[in-house]
C-alpha cells in the first residue's frame, strides 16, 4: 500500500518533468540509441483506431455470414473468451485500450545482437497521459506478486523495472513511458535518453536525417519505418562488398518491371518506408536515398524517365487502368546479359529466330526497339460496344498500347507490319474454328488515318461470343503509334493525344505508373454479374446466395478512389509508392 | 498341387474366368500358389500388351539393315553405324539403345515382323492411324477398331467377360472402341482403389457385405446375376489390388511415364483382374529434325521399359501368359531430309515380345531399292499380324473381326 | 389394362424411370394423386419455378458467353435435376442418344445447345417433326458431314445413319437405298449458321429408294424411311430400352410398335399408354434396367444432395463413361450391361463413398430419409423390393449393427450399405 502511495505522488511531480521533457510531436527515435538496423514508429494510431472502432465497414464486417461462422468456431470462442477476461481486467473496452496504450507514439527498434545470435530490440511506448502507465503497474503489480520470483519489481531513479528472472526480458515504467527490451543494457539506454542524462541517439544518425528530410510528415496516423543497411555490413564480415540482394534476375519480365528497383534497394546504404493514413486515404511510400548515377549502366537502363509531362497520357472516358513504363528498350535489351542469369538468354534468341520469319533481314534489337522512346503505355478501359447491336455474353475491357516513336515514319510502317500480319494469323484461325473473319478498314478520325477490323456482319444478340469483344484498331498519331483492341478506344486515345498537355512539356521523374479505377473495375464485374454469378452456382451455391455476395463486393469497389502506384527517379533518390482512398 | 489344379479348372468350367476372382478373393493365399505352380494354362487368360509407338517410328534406325549400302548411302548424317548396332545376324542389327531387346532375341522372345503395312499407304498420322486402328482401310470414316471389335465377341459369348483397359490415356483409342464394347481408360492406380473410411466397417467394408451378395447359380442369366458377379469380382480384385500398392517389387522399373504406365499394368495383372488386353501409348516418334538424339531416348525409354516390365511379370509367373506387341502408323522414309531427320513413310517393322521359344523372324525384308514414292514396299500386310494375336492368341475369330481371312504368323503357337 | 394399385411402390418404379433420381416426397404425391393425375401431370408442361428459372439462364448465358462445353453440360444436369418437368428431360437425354451428336466434331456451344433444345420441344410431339428438324440442325449438319455431300460427290454419312440409327436398324435397307438416298440429301448445307439448301449441289435426278422411284429431295426421304414398317419397331426399341428394360422382348416390341403407328408417331400418347399399362409395373419390368450412370449419380444427389459442386459432377459422369454433348460415337450410349466394367463399379462405389461421407461433392442432407430405419423401407427404395431371405436377413444385422443415437450418422451408415449391393445398380 505504501509503495502505491509514494508512486501516485511520484505521478504528479513526473508530470510537468515530462512535458518538459520531450515534447510530444518529436520523434521517439530521440530516446533510442544510434545504430538500429530498423526501426519502426507509429504515431498517432490513435485516430485511425477510433475511425475504425465506429467505422460502417468494421460492422459490415462483424455482421457478415463468414465473421459470425468463424465466431461461433471453437478457435472464434477461445477469441471472444480471451478477449472478454483481457477486458474484465483492464476495466474497459479492448478499443479503448488499444487507444489509450498505442494511440500516441510507439517505436521498435532492432540492433544487431551484442549477444549471441538473437537480435536486440527494444519497443517504446509514450502514452498521452502518466496515468496509463500508473494503471499499467497497478494491474501488474498483483501478477508481480503471485509469480513466485519468476518476475521481479525493482524501484530505481524513479523507474519502475521489471525482469525475467531468466534474464530475457526487461521492462521499465517512467512518467508517460513504457520500455521493453531483451537486453538490460538497451532499457539503460533508453531510460537515460527518457530523462536526458544521454543526448546522442538514433536521431542523430545519418541515415535518419536524410530520411526525414525527405518524409512528409503531415498526416493524421503515421507509420515510419527505417532500414539502415550500415550496421548489418560488418556481420557480414570478410563479404562485407557482399550484395544482399542479386544484381541479375532469371525472368525477364521481372527484370524489366523491378530489375532496377532491386538493383537501388542493394545499393541503397539506408531506406525509409512510410505509411500515412488519413481521414480518406492513405500513402505507403518505400524511398531510397540512391541517385540513377550511382546505378551501374546496364541496371540505368531500367531507370528511364518519361522526358515530358505529356507522354504522361491523361485519362480516356471510361479508364479502368493505365501502366506507363519507362525504360531504355535497345540498351536494355543490348546488356541483358548483365542483366538475366545465363540460362534465360537461349530464350532471347529463340524469340529472335521466331520474329525473323516476321520480318526477314531485320535485326529486333536495332531495327524495332531503337524505333522506342523511354515510355510506353498500357491501357484498359471498359466498353461500350458500338459495333455491335447487343453485347458479348463475356464483357471484357479493351486495351491498347501506345509507344513513343523515335522516327514516326519508319516505325509506323513497321509496327503496321506487325498489326496486319497479326490480323491475318487471327483470320486463318477462325476459318478453322468457323469463326466470322474481318477485313481491315481504313477511316480517318480528327483527320487521324485509322487501320481497323471490321466483321463482314454486324453481330446482333445479348450474349454474342467472347470474340466479339475484340475489334483491333491502330493509327499514328504525331510521335505516337496506338494499338488497340477496339476501334472505340483507339477513337478515345485519339482524343486524349491530339488535347494539349495541361502541365505543359515539363521534365518528369516518372519511372513508372499505374492506375486502377475501382468503380470501373466494379462497372465491368457487374456486367459480367451473370457469369459469375453462375460459377458460384455451378459450386453449390443457390442463385439468390450468388446474387448477394456479388452485391457485397461490388458495394465495396464502390467505396473505393482509385489506386496509384508510382516510381520517381532522381538525381538523388527513388521513391516507390502507393496512393489509395475510400469515400 | 493337382488339387489346386482341379478346383481351378473345374471353377472355371462352372462360372467363367471373371468369377473366379471372387474365390480368389476368398482364399489368397491357395490362389497365388496354384497360380505360380500353373501359369497359362488357359486361353482365356491370356494377356495381350499392345504398345502404339505414335508418331511414326523410323524403323530403318530401330532394325538397322548392317549389310545394305542403299540404307547407308540414303541416311549419311543418321544412319546408325555396322559397329555401334547390337547385332542380331549378319543383315541385322538393333539400335544401340535396345539393349533390353537385345536380351529378349537371346532368350528366343523377340519376334521381328519385317515389312509391315497395307496397300496404298496413307502419310497422314491421323489417317494410318485410323487405319491400323481400325484394320479397315476402305472405310474412309471407320467407327469402330480391331479390338473393339474383338471384345464384342468375346462378350457376347457365355462366360467369357474379358475386358480391355486403357492405360494413361485421356479417351479410348479408335482400335478399343467396338459396336457395343468401351473399354474404360485407367489413368492412375487411384482410379483402382476403394475409398473407405479407414477402421470402420461401412459399405463394402460392412462384414455383412458379403452375406448379402451370395454367389449366384451358374445358370442364372439375370442382370441380377451378372451384377453380384461383377462386384464380387471386383471387389477382391479392389482388395488385391490394394495389398499390391504399397509392395516394392524387385524389378526396378525406370523413372519415366511409359515406365509408369507399364508398371501399372503389372499390378492390374497381379491383381487378377479380369482385363486380358492392355492399351498403352509412347508419344514423340515423329523425328523431323535432329533425329539421333530425341530416337535414341525414345526407344531407350522403350526398351529399358519392357525390360523391367517382363522381369516383374516373369517374377510373378506370368511370362507364359503375357504377349507384347508394338506397332506405329508408319515407318519414315529411306532416304534422311535436310535436318538430319526422316520425313512420314510407309512400310516398317513391328516387335513382339513372345513366350520363350517363337522368337525369331517373321515376314520379309523390304528391298530398299526398289521404292514406291521414296518408301520400301510393305511385304507383310499388318492385318496378319493382328490375324496372329487373333486367332492364335487371343483365340478369337479373326475372320470375322477382320472382314477377310489372313494368314496369321508362325510366332504364336 | 391399368395396374390393380398404385402404391408406393408402384409409384417409385414409375417415378426411377421418368425422371432423374427420386425424393421420397415426389413418390407421396405420386401416391396422393393417382396413377391418371400423375401421368398427366408429368406428360404436360408444368411452370418452372423464378428460382429454376434465374439459375437456368445464368448457367444457360455463361456457356454461350464462354463457349465452354463443359458450362452446357453443368446447365442441362441442374436442369435434369431441379426442373420441374423431368420427362421433358429424361426425353431431352433420349433422343440425344438416339440421335448422338458430339462436340468433340461440332465444335460449337449455340449449335449443341440449339440441337438440345430441339430435342427438349419436341419431347413427347411427334417423332417425324423431330426427325425432320434435325435433319436441318445445324450441329447434325456438321456432325455429319452435310456440306461434303455434293451432286457430284455424295457423301453418304448422313443417309446410312438415318436408316441404320435414327429410323429402321440394320437389315432393313440395303446399300443401294443409302446411295440413293444420299443423293436426295446431296445440297442439305450449312450456311450462316442455318440450314440452307444448296440447289446446285443437290442432284434432281431421279432415285429409286424402297423400290419406289421419284425425284426425291431429302425430306421426303424422311417420309419413305417413316412410311416403312420397320420404323415403328425401330422406334419402340428406342423408347422401350429408354424406359421399360434393357431387353425388350419381341412380344413388347411388337405392342409398342402398334402403338406407335395407331398414334402416327406422335411419343405422349404412346407413353401415356405404356406407363399405365399394367404389364410396365408387372415383376419383369421391376429392376430390370442397370442404372446409367446419369440415373446413379443424379439418383443420390435428387434426395440428398444440397450445394452441389456441379464441377465434380461432370467429371464423375465422364469418368463412368456418360459423358454429356460428348457421345463416344454416332451409335451413342449402348447402355445396359455396358456400364458395368471393374474400374466403372470401383468409381460408382467410390462416388457414392465420397459423396455420403465427405461433403465434398454436395451437403448431405438425409431428413428425407428418415424411414430408412425399418429395413422394409429402405429394401424398398434402394433394393426396388423386399429381396431373397439371406439378404434380407442380412440387411436386418446390418441395421443391428448400425443402431445409433446420431440418427443422421446410422442413416448414412446405412445408405452406405445400400448403395454398395448390387441390387443398387438396378432400377
Amino acid at each position: 500500500m505504501r509503495q502505491r502511495m509514494g508512486w501516485r505522488c511520484l505521478i504528479w511531480c513526473g508530470v510537468c518533468l515530462a512535458t518538459t521533457a520531450i515534447h510530444a510531436e518529436e520523434s521517439l527515435t530521440k530516446v533510442v540509441p544510434a545504430g538500429a538496423i530498423v526501426s519502426a514508429e507509429i504515431t498517432d494510431a490513435a485516430a485511425t483506431i477510433s475511425r475504425l472502432k465506429t467505422s460502417e465497414a468494421l460492422r459490415q464486417a462483424t455482421s457478415s455470414p463468414v465473421y459470425r461462422t468463424w465466431a461461433n468456431s471453437s478457435n472464434g470462442r477461445k477469441f471472444r473468451g480471451g478477449r472478454a477476461l483481457l477486458e474484465g481486467q483492464l476495466g474497459m473496452n479492448l478499443w479503448d485500450a488499444a487507444e489509450r496504450l498505442i494511440g500516441q507514439q510507439v517505436l521498435v527498434a532492432v540492433y544487431p545482437p551484442s549477444a549471441g545470435n538473437q537480435p536486440d530490440g527494444v519497443l517504446v511506448i509514450r502514452f498521452e497521459t502518466m496515468e496509463t502507465a500508473a494503471l499499467i503497474r497497478e494491474k501488474l503489480s498483483p501478477w508481480i506478486e503471485i509469480s513466485d520470483g519468476a518476475i521481479q519489481a525493482d524501484e530505481r531513479d524513479g523507474s519502475w523495472l521489471v525482469q525475467s528472472a531468466d534474464n530475457k526480458a526487461f521492462g521499465a515504467l517512467r512518467e508517460q513511458w513504457l520500455v521493453i527490451s531483451n537486453r538490460e543494457s538497451l532499457r539503460t539506454a533508453v531510460l537515460d535518453r527518457v530523462s536526458k542524462t544521454v543526448t546522442e541517439s538514433l536521431a542523430d544518425s545519418p541515415a535518419w536525417k536524410h530520411q526525414t528530410a525527405l518524409a512528409n510528415t503531415t498526416s493524421e496516423s503515421r507509420l515510419q519505418v527505417i532500414w539502415d543497411s550500415a550496421p548489418v555490413r560488418p556481420l557480414l564480415g570478410a563479404e562485407s562488398e557482399a550484395r544482399l540482394l542479386p544484381a541479375k534476375l532469371d525472368n525477364p519480365l521481372a527484370s524489366l518491371l523491378l530489375g532496377g528497383l532491386i538493383e537501388v534497394a542493394a545499393k541503397a546504404p539506408e531506406m525509409q518506408g512510410a505509411l500515412t493514413i488519413h481521414e480518406s486515404g492513405f500513402v505507403a511510400s518505400v524511398l531510397a536515398p540512391v541517385g540513377k548515377a550511382e546505378i551501374d549502366p546496364a541496371h540505368q537502363t531500367l531507370l528511364a524517365t518519361a522526358p515530358s509531362t505529356s507522354d504522361l497520357i491523361t485519362p480516356v472516358p471510361r479508364q479502368l487502368a493505365s501502366i506507363v513504363l519507362c525504360r531504355d528498350w535497345a540498351d536494355w535489351y543490348r546488356q541483358r546479359e548483365a542483366l538475366l542469369e545465363s540460362p534465360v538468354l537461349p530464350e532471347f534468341d529463340k524469340f529472335e529466330t521466331g520474329l525473323s520469319n516476321l520480318l526477314p533481314g531485320k535485326d529486333f534489337c536495332e531495327d524495332v526497339l531503337t524505333l522506342l522512346n523511354a515510355p510506353i503505355t498500357l491501357v484498359a478501359a471498359e466498353q461500350t460496344y458500338p459495333h455491335l447491336d447487343g453485347r458479348p455474353g463475356m464483357q471484357l475491357p479493351a486495351f491498347a498500347v501506345v509507344v513513343d516513336l523515335t522516327n514516326a515514319d519508319r516505325g509506323a510502317d513497321l509496327f503496321q507490319l506487325f498489326f496486319q500480319t497479326l490480323g491475318t494469323i487471327v483470320n486463318i484461325e477462325a476459318g478453322k474454328s468457323g469463326r466470322q473473319p474481318w477485313v481491315m478498314h481504313s477511316a480517318a478520325y480528327q483527320d487521324i488515318p485509322i487501320t481497323y477490323a471490321k466483321y463482314l456482319d454486324r453481330p446482333q444478340g445479348e450474349d454474342l461470343p467472347v470474340v466479339f469483344n475484340f475489334q483491333p484498331a491502330s493509327a499514328l498519331v504525331g510521335q505516337k503509334y496506338v494499338a488497340a483492341t477496339s476501334l472505340e478506344l483507339c477513337h478515345d486515345l485519339i482524343d486524349v493525344l491530339q488535347r494539349p498537355a495541361s502541365g505543359g512539356n515539363e521534365p518528369t521523374t516518372k519511372n513508372f505508373a499505374m492506375t486502377v479505377d475501382p468503380v470501373v473495375a466494379m462497372r465491368l464485374l457487374q456486367a459480367n454479374k451473370a457469369l459469375l454469378a453462375a460459377r458460384s452456382i455451378q459450386e453449390g451455391k443457390t442463385s439468390e446466395q450468388a446474387d448477394n455476395e456479388l452485391s457485397i463486393l461490388f458495394e465495396a469497389l464502390q467505396a473505393l478512389q482509385p489506386l496509384l502506384l508510382t516510381t520517381d527517379v532522381t538525381g538523388q533518390h527513388v521513391e516507390l509508392r502507393l496512393q489509395g482512398g475510400w469515400k | 498341387m493337382t488339387d489346386c489344379q482341379t478346383t481351378r479348372r473345374e471353377f472355371l468350367r462352372w462360372t467363367g474366368s471373371a468369377t473366379a476372382l471372387s474365390v480368389g478373393g476368398l482364399l489368397p493365399q491357395v490362389w497365388s500358389r496354384c497360380q505360380a505352380a500353373e501359369p497359362g494354362d488357359s486361353i482365356n487368360d491370356r494377356i495381350l500388351v499392345v504398345v502404339q509407338l505414335a508418331g511414326g517410328n523410323d524403323g530403318l534406325n530401330t532394325l538397322v539393315p548392317i549389310d545394305n549400302d542403299d540404307y547407308y548411302k540414303a541416311r549419311p548424317g543418321i544412319a546408325i553405324g555396322k559397329g555401334s548396332a547390337l547385332k542380331l545376324n549378319d543383315r541385322l542389327g538393333l539400335h544401340p539403345s535396345l539393349t533390353g531387346l537385345r536380351e529378349f532375341w537371346d532368350a528366343g522372345r523377340l519376334a521381328i515382323v519385317e515389312g509391315v503395312g497395307y496397300p496404298q499407304p496413307d502419310r497422314s498420322h491421323f489417317r494410318s492411324m485410323d487405319i491400323w486402328h481400325s484394320a479397315q482401310p476402305q472405310e474412309p470414316s471407320p467407327q469402330t477398331g480391331w479390338i473393339g471389335r474383338s471384345l464384342d465377341i468375346s462378350q457376347s459369348r457365355q462366360n467369357d467377360r474379358r475386358e480391355a483397359a486403357c492405360i494413361g490415356m485421356e479417351k479410348q483409342p479408335l482400335a478399343c472402341i467396338g459396336n457395343v464394347a468401351l473399354p474404360p481408360t485407367i489413368q492412375r492406380l487411384e482410379d483402382f482403389r476403394l475409398k473407405q473410411t479407414p477402421g470402420q466397417s461401412q459399405g463394402l467394408n460392412s462384414p455383412r457385405w458379403s452375406a448379402a451378395v451370395p454367389k449366384p447359380e451358374t445358370v442364372d442369366a439375370s442382370d441380377l446375376a451378372f451384377l453380384r458377379r461383377a462386384s464380387q469380382t471386383t471387389l477382391s480384385a479392389a482388395r488385391q489390388l490394394e495389398r499390391l500398392v504399397d509392395q516394392q517389387t524387385s524389378s526396378q522399373y525406370p523413372t519415366s511415364e511409359f515406365a509408369r504406365k507399364l508398371r501399372l499394368i503389372s499390378q492390374m495383372i497381379a491383381a487378377d483382374l479380369p482385363t486380358r488386353i492392355y492399351y498403352v501409348s509412347l508419344d514423340g516418334f515423329d523425328t523431323h529434325s535432329q533425329q539421333l538424339p530425341g530416337h535414341a531416348t525414345l526407344l531407350r525409354e522403350l526398351s529399358e521399359g519392357l525390360t523391367a516390365f517382363l522381369s516383374d511379370l516373369e517374377e510373378q509367373g506370368h511370362t507364359q501368359r503375357v504377349l507384347v506387341t508394338t506397332f506405329s502408323e508408319f515407318g519414315r522414309r529411306v532416304a534422311e531430309n535436310g535436318s538430319l531427320g526422316t520425313d512420314h513413310g510407309s512400310a516398317s517393322v513391328l516387335f513382339n515380345v513372345v513366350p520363350p521359344g517363337r522368337g525369331g523372324l517373321y515376314g520379309a525384308p523390304p528391298s530398299l531399292s526398289d521404292l514406291e514414292d521414296g518408301d520400301p514396299k510393305f511385304t507383310t500386310d499388318f492385318r496378319r499380324v493382328y490375324a496372329t494375336l487373333l486367332d492364335h492368341w487371343l483365340q478369337l475369330p479373326a475372320t470375322e473381326i477382320l472382314s477377310g481371312t489372313y494368314a496369321p504368323l508362325d510366332f504364336v503357337a | 389394362m391399368k395396374p390393380s394399385t398404385f402404391g408406393p411402390a408402384e409409384a417409385f418404379h414409375l417415378l426411377k424411370r421418368v425422371q432423374f433420381g427420386v425424393h421420397p416426397a415426389e413418390v407421396d404425391l405420386a401416391v396422393r394423386e393417382g396413377l391418371d393425375n400423375t401421368l398427366e401431370r408429368l406428360l404436360s408442361q408444368q411452370p418452372e419455378s423464378a428460382e429454376f428459372q434465374s439459375t437456368d439462364q445464368a448457367l444457360r448465358t455463361t456457356a454461350l458467353a464462354t463457349g465452354n462445353i463443359q458450362d452446357l453440360k453443368i446447365w442441362w444436369l441442374v436442369r435434369m435435376l431441379t426442373s420441374a418437368n423431368p420427362l421433358r428431360e429424361k426425353l431431352a437425354l433420349g433422343w440425344h442418344n438416339h440421335f448422338a451428336t458430339s462436340h468433340a466434331k461440332v465444335q460449337s456451344v449455340p449449335f449443341m445447345l440449339a440441337q438440345n433444345e430441339l430435342f427438349r420441344t419436341h419431347a413427347w410431339g411427334e417423332f417425324p417433326a423431330l426427325l425432320h428438324a434435325v435433319a436441318r440442325d445445324p450441329a447434325m449438319l456438321i456432325w455429319l458431314d452435310g456440306n461434303a455431300n455434293r451432286k457430284r460427290h455424295p457423301n453418304e454419312n448422313f443417309a446410312r445413319e438415318v436408316m441404320e440409327l435414327f429410323t429402321l436398324g440394320i437389315g432393313h435397307y440395303s446399300e443401294h437405298d443409302i446411295q440413293e438416298a444420299a443423293r436426295a440429301f446431296s445440297g442439305w448445307h450449312l450456311r450462316d449458321k442455318a440450314f440452307w439448301f444448296n440447289a446446285t449441289q443437290h442432284d434432281a435426278t431421279p432415285k429409286t429408294i424402297f423400290g419406289h422411284t421419284g425425284n426425291y429431295i431429302g425430306s421426303e426421304v424422311l417420309d419413305l424411311c417413316l412410311a416403312q414398317p420397320a420404323c415403328a419397331q425401330f422406334l419402340a426399341g428406342r423408347l422401350l430400352r429408354t424406359f421399360v428394360t434393357d431387353r425388350p422382348t419381341q412380344s413388347q416390341l411388337a405392342t409398342t410398335s402398334q402403338l406407335i403407328t395407331q398414334h402416327r408417331y406422335h411419343i405422349a400418347p404412346v407413353l401415356r399408354t405404356i406407363f399405365r399399362d399394367e404389364e410396365f409395373f408387372a415383376a419383369p419390368q421391376r429392376q430390370a434396367m442397370i442404372k446409367s450412370p446419369l440415373d446413379y449419380v443424379l439418383g443420390l444427389l435428387r434426395p440428398l444432395g444440397e450445394q452441389i459442386h456441379w464441377r465434380r459432377v461432370t467429371t464423375v459422369l465422364a469418368n463412368l463413361g456418360q459423358d454429356l454433348f460428348e457421345p463416344p460415337s454416332v451409335k451413342g450410349w449402348e447402355g445396359g450391361r455396358h456400364w458395368i466394367q471393374s474400374t466403372s463399379l470401383i468409381l460408382r462405389w467410390n462416388f457414392a463413398t465420397e459423396f455420403l461421407t465427405s461433403q465434398q461433392i454436395a451437403k448431405v442432407n438425409t431428413e428425407a430419409f428418415s424411414s430408412l430405419s425399418e429395413v422394409a423401407d429402405a429394401e424398398l427404395w434402394c433394393l426396388g423390393g423386399t429381396p431373397e431371405p439371406q439378404v434380407h436377413a442380412a440387411l436386418q444385422q446390418e441395421w443391428q449393427n448400425t443402431t445409433s443415437a446420431d440418427s443422421s450418422h446410422a442413416t448414412i451408415q446405412r445408405l452406405q450399405f445400400l448403395v454398395a449391393l448390387p441390387e443398387y445398380q438396378l432400377m
